[in-house]
């Protein structure tokens, strides 16, 4: 069966390269004749303009010229959410949703989840290639050498409460790290210190290299534990395990199947695109700040329930339904849209998520080394009943990665609070591929979208005491029970 | 104005609203919907070359001109110099409004009754309090800690106390809940000036100040920043007043790069701590938050009235920039640009005139008469004033992207509000056009060479003595296999096997 998955998945690989090969072959012989433009009437007064469409893309600024009077600034695009518009040019991953692809500059993910390891696919995403050993090894010695946090923030995240979100922790923890660093602030060290590299590269080692402390840290607090401080020739994931889970051991050694899913867990999450919380990274970059405040704001963006809660909403799915024969009875409610399917379909994959394929053989040697999760079962009869069913097939509805991640994460251990966590450490690798990437655009700049503009066209100022009440919706708000007190006591 | 003169096009001439679009690489047409100005980008992926490609998109770097959403909060006319909010012009605001009353028009829709405004005001100011454990959190950072990061540290902290306002905890659908969307409103407008307060105190190392809130939020600010042994300390009025002014005009500016942070990140669902955050941190940014110290730092640089004219002559050579002038939005005066102007004179009546004040005000006036200027629309923006004001009024710069976190918070919260009750509301999640390497098969690594345009090749960084110490002992040192540094694949790295095979066996401790 796998081998004929792995033949699948070539296929797919290879067709695409056939067509490439065609569009090589037939290029100089049409290229007279091709015209890469577009031509667009407003019919609103009946003038045409030529536009290039370069990239399978139009330059929103055309449409700028598209103008009924001369200066009324002509037309905008209008896309909520972005669904459709290309704000950057990456080298950094390629998707193509209808056929299940993913690639790291231009490597399958299958590959690299089966051959590579994190610190590997972190040096290719945020370099650009595949380092040779001796290129790994300098990479992984640098990383490893900056786990350790400063005792101060240390001390910092001991402040917050014994139950404070770790991901609350984490984001500000981050923030707060950049004050460490004042010679990486432009705020400032001055506007331009990015362009170099070993300045950029630091930053680099110091965010990959924490993060998992910092979480490990959360972690610990979250039990009561006292902290563990890292060791350095672990290996990256197995010095996280470490972290979170040695208590009085001299020499503790995680388990190297957790170590290798987790591993793979990494791999796969590294990079997917424009996802929220990279297009927040490279927003919040555009301002000119420092990585660190940056990496917190796309924390947060992940952090948010449709982002990087997805899994826990799958868990939360499979434990309701909570045995096999419910199974039947659940998929005929979601036909009825009496509830919804976690875990399947996804905005840009309308074939099978490629991350799942690879996370669903990395839960079943989870689970041989931990005992069997009783929710694999219902999760792996609900995923074959709904492959089954036109209902889902016809509207190209896949398990995604989210739909075994959680279950993964919940048989390793971990509370749900710590599923975007989890995330964040191997997306802040993406993250800071992409910020490396924008730092070298040309074509960079601060991000500032545009808005449609639907209030109130003008009004004057009424002076208070003839002013009538505003029609606004409620003032309420629950109040405590002190404030119910305080207010009892100050109307006397 | 452009309403009407629409409808009297369709009347007249019966106009279609919409673009033919004719795709020349394949003769094809596509009919495309034009309305309030705009054209859905969606419409533009039924254009393909074949049918199997995904579609055309709109390209737009730093979204010039894509419209993300539909607003009804603030509306800015550059040409034109005029800047509303919810219709109210700025200047009626700034002369007559007050802070919170701004921040209530913003963040409901109108302007408050008497009796609706007291009792904002009142809800507000009972939360300026925060919570000892933050305070604890606060007190951790080091002496010289950037007020920004400790200011962002502690609004995403905040979210670890409030777990009933975390969506990730109780549920995706309490905001549907307005009392307690409400409540997050009044707890993040009052608490974020006490926690920039405490900031300040704590880089000039002063015990922190508890909020008073008898007094008005502006005046509790400068209360909280300033107040010693003082039993009953009182801020003066003017400065009060002119405090107030600045945050008037600083509360919302349409989608600029924090508040479009805000809705990208609330887009998620996140809590409203987290989204402020992250929109302070957008603001953090020496582009958007730093721009009125930039212009602080070119008047020092010019230095008397009498170097103008050469700086002028400088700038018009491009060899110096002239910080504080032009606005991508702007094409005429800066409205708020006047406002601060008056601003400026009022506070300088009551502190002294600021030297840099002269400089600045020859400056403006012969750059306004300078046809090189008048030419490009360089017009005077909000932070060529606000930087010498907050400088007279004793704050230093690092303090200045603070002061404006302060205010726009209310420009943040009023756009989270009227996201959350957009129908149209989605996860924002932009697309990109792929220029890299594709189908590329995984080499392993004894058989990988050292690609030339590798830009990691060396991965030079900066490194402290410390670390080069570490580097030179560890070779001496680590001669146990166990203790020799590993890569992530577990194997020796290149040092250590260099080592053994300089000296043919494992260095020992008789090796010395």
């Amino acid at each position: 069966m796998a081998h004929i998955d792995r033949i699948n998945i070539l296929a797919n690989h290879l067709s695409k390269e056939e067509e490439e090969e065609n569009e090589l072959l037939t290029s100089p012989v049409s290229a007279d004749k091709k015209k890469e433009t577009v031509t667009v009437t407003d019919n609103r007064n009946g003038k045409s303009y030529d536009f290039k469409i370069k990239n399978d893309t139009i330059n929103a600024l055309n449409f700028k010229e598209l103008q009924l009077a001369k200066g009324d600034g002509g037309l905008m695009i209008y896309d909520p959410g972005f669904q459709n518009t290309a704000v950057v040019t990456s080298y950094i991953t390629y998707i193509d949703g209808d056929k299940g692809i993913l690639r790291y500059r231009g490597y399958p993910i299958e590959e690299l989840a089966e051959r590579s390891n994190f610190l590997e696919v972190a040096y290719l995403l945020i370099n650009g290639n595949l380092p040779n050993k001796s290129q790994l090894d300098g990479w992984s010695n640098k990383i490893m050498t900056h786990t350790f946090l400063h005792e101060n923030l240390v001390g910092l995240m001991k402040t917050f409460r014994y139950d404070a979100h770790p991901m609350g922790m984490l984001i500000s923890t981050v923030a707060a790290l950049g004050t460490f660093y004042p010679e990486a602030n432009p705020a400032l060290a001055g506007g331009d210190i990015f362009k170099s590299e070993n300045v950029r590269n630091k930053q680099i080692y110091r965010i990959v290299g924490k993060l998992p402390t910092i979480a490990a840290c959360a972690w610990r607090h979250r039990i009561g534990r006292p902290y563990n401080t890292p060791v350095n020739h672990l290996g990256y994931t197995e010095n996280f395990l470490y972290m979170l889970d040695k208590l009085s051991e001299p020499d503790y050694k995680p388990n190297p199947v957790l170590c290798r899913a987790l591993e793979i867990l990494f791999i796969l999450h590294a990079d997917h695109e424009l996802n929220c919380s990279t297009a927040a990274m490279r927003h919040i970059s555009s301002s000119g700040t420092d990585p660190y405040t940056s990496v917190a704001g796309a924390a947060g963006a992940l952090y948010g329930p449709s982002h990087g809660g997805a899994n826990e909403a799958v868990l939360d799915m499979l434990i309701h339904i909570g045995s096999k024969e419910n199974i039947p009875q659940f998929i005929s409610d979601v036909k009825s849209k009496k509830k919804k399917l976690m875990g399947f379909g996804h905005r840009i994959y309308k074939n099978y998520d490629p991350r799942a394929k690879i996370i669903r053989r990395v839960a079943y040697e989870v689970f041989e080394s931990l005992g069997k999760e009783p929710l694999i079962e219902v999760a792996t009869e609900l995923e074959k009943q709904a492959l089954e069913d036109e209902y889902f097939v016809s509207r190209k509805l896949y398990p995604n990665v989210d739909f075994y991640s959680g279950l993964i994460y919940k048989a390793m251990g971990f509370p749900t609070d710590m599923f975007p966590v989890l995330f964040t450490i191997p997306r802040a690798v993406g993250w800071l591929a992409h910020w490396v990437e924008h730092l070298e655009d040309p074509e960079t700049k601060i991000y500032r979208p545009r808005q449609v503009y639907k209030g109130e066209w003008f009004r004057n100022y009424v002076p208070i005491d003839g002013r009538p009440p505003a029609k606004v919706r409620s003032q309420d708000s629950y109040s405590s029970a002190t404030t119910k007190r305080y207010s009892k006591v100050t109307s006397h | 104005m452009s309403s009407n003169s629409q409808e009297d096009n369709n009347k007249t001439t019966e106009k279609k609203n919409t673009l033919t679009v004719i795709d020349n690489r394949t003769g094809k047409s596509y009919e495309i919907p034009i309305n309030h100005e705009t054209v859905k980008s969606i419409d533009f992926r039924a254009i393909k070359e074949q049918s199997i490609d995904f579609g055309t998109m709109i390209y737009d770097p730093g979204y010039y001109n894509t419209a993300v959403c539909k607003s009804q909060i603030t509306y800015i006319d550059g040409d034109r110099g005029i800047l509303e909010y919810r219709g109210y012009p700025i200047e009626q605001l700034a002369e007559k409004s007050s802070f919170l009353e701004v921040s209530y028009l913003l963040i409901y829709g109108d302007l408050p009754s008497k009796e609706q405004s007291n009792l904002w005001n009142t809800k507000i100011m009972n939360h300026t309090f925060i919570h000892e454990n933050l305070i604890s959190m606060m007190k951790s950072f080091r002496y010289d800690a950037h007020p920004m990061g400790m200011l962002i540290s502690s609004l995403s902290a905040m979210s670890t106390f409030y777990p009933e306002a975390n969506p990730a905890l109780a549920g995706v659908d309490i905001y549907k809940n307005k009392q307690l969307m409400n409540k997050q409103i009044f707890r993040i407008l009052g608490k974020l000036p006490t926690i920039a307060a405490c900031a300040y105190r704590h880089r000039i190392g002063r015990p922190y100040n508890d909020p008073s809130n008898t007094l008005s939020y502006t005046e509790n600010f400068l209360y909280m920043l300033d107040r010693l042994s003082e039993s009953n300390y009182k801020p003066h009025p003017v400065l009060t007043r002119a405090l107030d002014k600045l945050f008037i005009i600083h509360a919302d500016h349409e989608l600029n790069c924090s508040t479009a942070t805000m809705r990208q990140i609330a887009s998620t669902l996140v809590d409203p701590y987290t989204a402020c955050a992250g929109s302070a941190g957008a603001l953090y940014g020496p582009l958007h938050g730093g721009a009125n110290e930039a212009v602080l730092r070119m008047l020092e640089a010019i230095g008397t009235i009498e170097n103008i004219p050469k700086f002028i002559e400088q700038v018009k050579q491009k060899k110096q920039r002239l910080m504080g002038f032009g606005h991508r939005v702007y094409k005429s005066y800066d409205p708020r640009a006047k406002i601060l102007k008056t601003v400026t004179m009022e506070i300088f009546a009551l502190l002294g005139k600021n030297p840099l004040m002269q400089i600045a005000t020859e400056l403006e006036r012969l750059a306004l008469s300078d046809s090189y200027f008048i030419e490009r629309q360089l017009y005077p923006n909000v932070d060529f004033y606000s930087g010498i004001i907050y400088k007279s009024m004793g704050f230093p710069t690092d303090m200045f992207p603070v002061l404006f976190s302060i205010p726009r918070a209310a420009g943040w919260l009023a756009h989270w509000v009227e996201e959350l009750a957009d129908p149209e509301l989605r996860i924002f999640r932009p697309r990109q056009i792929y220029m890299g390497r594709r189908n590329m098969n995984y080499v392993p690594m004894d058989a990988r060479q050292v690609q030339q345009h590798n830009s990691g090749e060396k991965l030079s960084s900066f490194s402290s003595g410390f670390d080069r110490r570490r580097d030179v002992s560890e070779e001496l040192f680590n001669f146990e296999d166990g203790a020799i540094p590993k890569t992530a694949t577990g194997s020796k790295s290149q040092l250590s096997a260099s080592i053994e095979q300089s000296f043919g066996e494992k260095i020992s401790p008789q090796s010395h």
